[in-house]
């Protein structure tokens, strides 16, 4: 084979050829780099790829991928390199020729080479940068990146030398920069791919959280779902717990729509009404043929409830179906709204308060009787607090005392009503009861407004309350003036007519005792003498006994007076008859000035009353004088009058010579043989007739009795 | 032995008659009678009795009023004064006791034995 060198064609050739090879190397190296980067989808493994591929292609001592940061900063992300020379891997550079120009000369697309960094000028910064690298050759190509006809530098491809200078071939120059444009490519579809997968990750983390928030809203729909379910078991349950209470309630419960008409109707209603519950549905009270007081009473109620939104109450009576008792009920409207806040429908319940209503009725009628009754008993009631003030007092007492109301309720009881005299001891009485629930009972005079005291007999009970605390006194009191004052009078009555009765009756027991005794045997006309005394006596203790008991009839309303129409001088003729004796003897004229007219009397009782009138006239008439007997008609009555010409009475005793044994002189009974009860006899047969009886007299010139009978008693 | 002489004071004449006797009659004694309490008094101012029976219930003037003339008259304030009396009631004898009189005689009065009774209280 002929030597190349010494041979210009061959040797030409043989250049050619080996260019050709190196060519043709480097196409096959390229067409394997760009193959094999493009399988690399990320930077860091193409960058490591076309290192490696470029420093054993180049058989330079290191070869890097330098990428630029937005600074123009810059660090080392790929490198390759032979031992012994210093690894630059992740350095970062900050070279202050790049920040300068901004990348200068390689934005531009333009490749740095220098065979020797001694020699090639370089800025200072830049000789250090490579010596501290140890490079001495240096060969620089910009990886650009085109986007949207927009050239960006990305970083350099760089091949260096250590040990020795290098002269870059040309070849080599072409290589890298196919190179850093495959380069420039693969991390453009590096950055096209993780950008992808950015977004890729990115749609897959949205999706992932859109797929967790329709999880979520899946779990919270369920969830949901499942209280809606629950809620609604619940609601349910509440529903027929309600329903429960409503159809076992005691109570009425209805439900009325704005017409009035029931749309609910619990099985209490059938109880109350008699009628089922179902037959309400659809109805008015009015269509089911209630009392028109009952539906005036609810629609009332009803309309007030829908104008004001307010709860409603009222009472009604309506008769229990099963006996027509009648059966009181309190009505509760309520009103029921809808979602939109208008009433929808209005619960009506009826409470069955009959037994109150009863306990209450009678209650009221037991205080009505209570209060009729101490309204209208003839007892003084009279209620104390603890301090002694008047809480209560009844009309008696004010009748009796003459006050009002207003002027005793609230007031000291023991200053105005008890005597000066007696409040310190009435009061500590009262103190007493309180603290010992004694003196129940005891006496004491009260005074009137007027100022007159009254006798009354109390009965005392002590108020307590609920409590059983002592709130005051409640004291029911009889008046017993009167009382008093007729024990009094029947005690000196019964003293005067013990007296009166055992005056004769000594005389009878005397005489009739010495007669029996034989101690007048040998003196008969003593004895005689008490044979008289006897009998005048006992004619005098029979009189006195007969007009007692006559007395006694005729007030005790025991004589019934037998009336009948007579004619009055008959009857005072026959009274003038029986006593004309007497006046004889006394030489008295009797003279009667009556004409004929009709008396409606007892004739018996009123011929009594004249005779006894008569024979008073006569016993006190001087002889010689005359009794004059008169009767005449005035108005409805006829008035009798019977006038003597005696002593006269004093003005004092003109009322109570009619009261039993009073008379003007006690001998007089004795003197002029009477008993002293006469006029007593005389006064309450008038009465009896319904007249009244009077004397007028003018002393040591005579007297007039008058007594009236009327034709009818009023 | 003196006889002993009674002035009776008593307005119920039969009853004074009666008594009279029964004195009289069983003891001897001498009975003057006034048949009103002024006329007893009066009798008194000239009369000296050895006792005094007198009536209580007397009108005008009761035998109170004439026992307490009595009383002040020292003439006649030593003379035992004997009640007659148809108030029988308790406090009716211890208020006339009260008033110092020897004795009260009931009405009615047992005939035989007043004579006897008004010795007893009079000591004779």
């Amino acid at each position: 084979m002929p030597d190349s060198s010494s041979n210009p064609i061959s040797s030409s050739i043989s250049q050619f050829t080996r260019k050709m090879r190196r060519s043709q190397q480097q196409e096959i190296l390229i067409a394997k780099i760009a193959l094999h980067i493009r399988q690399y989808l990320s930077i860091e493994d193409i960058a490591n790829s076309i290192v490696q591929e470029v420093r054993a292609f180049l058989n330079a001592d290191r070869s890097i991928v330098y990428q630029f940061n937005p600074d123009m900063t810059g660090t080392v992300v790929a490198e390759s390199v032979l031992s012994p020379w210093k690894p630059c891997l992740n350095q970062h550079i900050d070279e202050c020729c790049f920040q300068g120009n901004l990348g200068g000369m390689y934005r531009e697309g333009r490749v740095f080479s220098t065979s020797d960094v001694y020699k090639a000028n370089l800025h200072e910064c830049h000789l250090n940068l490579m010596e501290q690298f140890q490079v001495r050759a240096n060969l620089v190509l910009p990886i650009l990146i085109t986007d949207n006809q927009t050239q960006t530098l990305w970083g350099l491809l760089i091949a260096h030398q250590c040990e020795s200078p290098r002269i870059w071939e040309e070849s080599d120059i072409r290589l890298l920069q196919q190179l850093s444009v495959q380069l420039a490519i693969a991390i453009q579809q590096a950055e096209l791919y993780r950008n992808l997968q950015i977004a890729n990750l990115s749609l897959e983390k949205e999706i992932g959280e859109r797929k967790n928030v329709e999880l979520a809203l899946q779990l919270a729909n369920a969830n949901l779902e499942n209280r809606v379910v629950e809620r609604t078991a619940e609601l349910y349950q509440r529903q027929q717990e309600f329903i429960a209470l409503a159809e076992n309630s005691p109570n009425v419960t209805l439900r009325l729509d704005h017409q009035m008409r029931y749309l609910y109707a619990n099985p209490a209603v059938e109880r109350a009404t008699g009628i089922p519950a179902k037959e309400f549905l659809g109805k008015t009270l009015r269509e089911m043929g209630f009392p028109e007081k009952n539906v005036a009473m609810l629609e009332s109620a009803a309309h007030r409830l829908l104008e004001t939104g307010q709860d409603q109450r009222y009472e009604i009576e309506y008769p229990f179906p099963e006996d027509q008792s009648m059966g009181y009920y309190r009505a509760h409207l309520i009103p029921e709204y809808a979602s939109d806040g208008e009433i929808a429908t209005i619960l009506s319940i009826f409470y069955d308060i009959t037994q109150n209503k009863l306990n209450e009725i009678a209650l009221q009628e037991s205080n009505r009787r209570w209060q009729y009754l101490l309204d209208n008993v003839s007892l003084i009631v009279v209620g104390l607090n603890c301090g002694g003030e008047v809480e209560y007092i009844n009309p008696f007492l004010l009748a009796l005392t003459g006050y009002d109301m207003e002027e005793v309720i609230g007031k000291d009881w023991f200053s105005q009503f008890i005597p000066q005299i007696d409040q310190s001891e009435i009061r500590e009485g009262f103190s007493s009861l309180l603290i010992n629930d004694f003196p129940k009972y005891y006496q004491n005079a009260i005074v009137t407004k007027a100022g007159e005291e009254r006798m009354i007999s109390w009965n005392n009970t002590i108020l307590r309350n609920q409590e059983n605390e002592i709130i005051g006194t409640l004291s029911i009191g009889e008046d017993i003036t009167e009382k008093l004052k007729v024990d009094r009078i029947k005690s000196e009555f019964i003293s005067i007519v013990s007296h009166e009765l055992r005056t004769p009756l000594a005389s009878i027991r005397g005489a009739l005792g010495l007669i029996s005794s034989g101690v007048l045997a040998n003196r008969p006309e003593t004895a005689q003498n008490m044979l008289n005394i006897a009998s005048s006596d006992t004619e005098r203790l029979v009189r006195l006994v007969n007009d007692i008991l006559d007395l006694e009839r005729l007030e005790s309303s025991k004589v019934t007076l037998d009336r009948n129409w007579y004619d009055v001088l008959e009857l005072c003729q026959q009274a003038i008859e029986t006593m004309q004796a007497i006046a004889a003897e006394s030489q008295i004229e009797i003279l009667c000035n009556v004409q004929p007219q009709q008396v409606f009397a007892d004739r018996d009782r009123l011929v009594q009353t004249l005779v006894n009138l008569l024979s008073n006239a006569v016993k006190f008439s001087p002889p010689q004088s005359q009794v004059q007997l008169e009767a005449e008609q005035i108005a409805n009555e006829i008035v009798f009058r019977v006038c003597d010409r005696g002593r006269g009475i004093p003005a004092d005793h003109l009322e109570s010579i009619f009261e039993r044994f009073h008379q003007v002189d006690a001998s007089d009974s004795r003197q002029m043989g009477g008993t002293g009860l006469g006029l007593a006899i005389c006064r309450s047969i008038v009465q009896q007739h319904g007249g009244k009886i009077w004397v007028e007299s003018v002393l040591s010139e005579g007297s007039t009795f008058s007594f009236t009978i009327p034709h009818r008693i009023s | 032995m003196t006889t002993k002489s009674i002035l009776l004071i008593d307005d119920e004449p039969n009853i004074a008659e009666v008594i009279a006797v029964c004195l009289e009659s069983f003891k001897g004694w001498k009975v003057q009678k006034a048949n009103s309490g002024k006329a007893g008094l009066s009798l008194l101012e000239t009369l000296k009795p050895d006792a005094i029976l007198l009536d209580v219930m007397m009108p005008t003037m009761d035998g109170i009023t004439v026992y307490q003339n009595l009383q002040k008259n020292p003439l006649t304030q030593n003379i035992p004064v004997i009640f007659l009396t148809a108030k029988v009631q308790v406090s009716d004898r211890e208020r006339f006791a009260q008033l110092g009189v020897v004795g009260t005689i009931a009405k009615p009065f047992e005939p035989l034995k007043i004579s006897d009774q008004i010795a007893e209280m009079l000591g004779w």
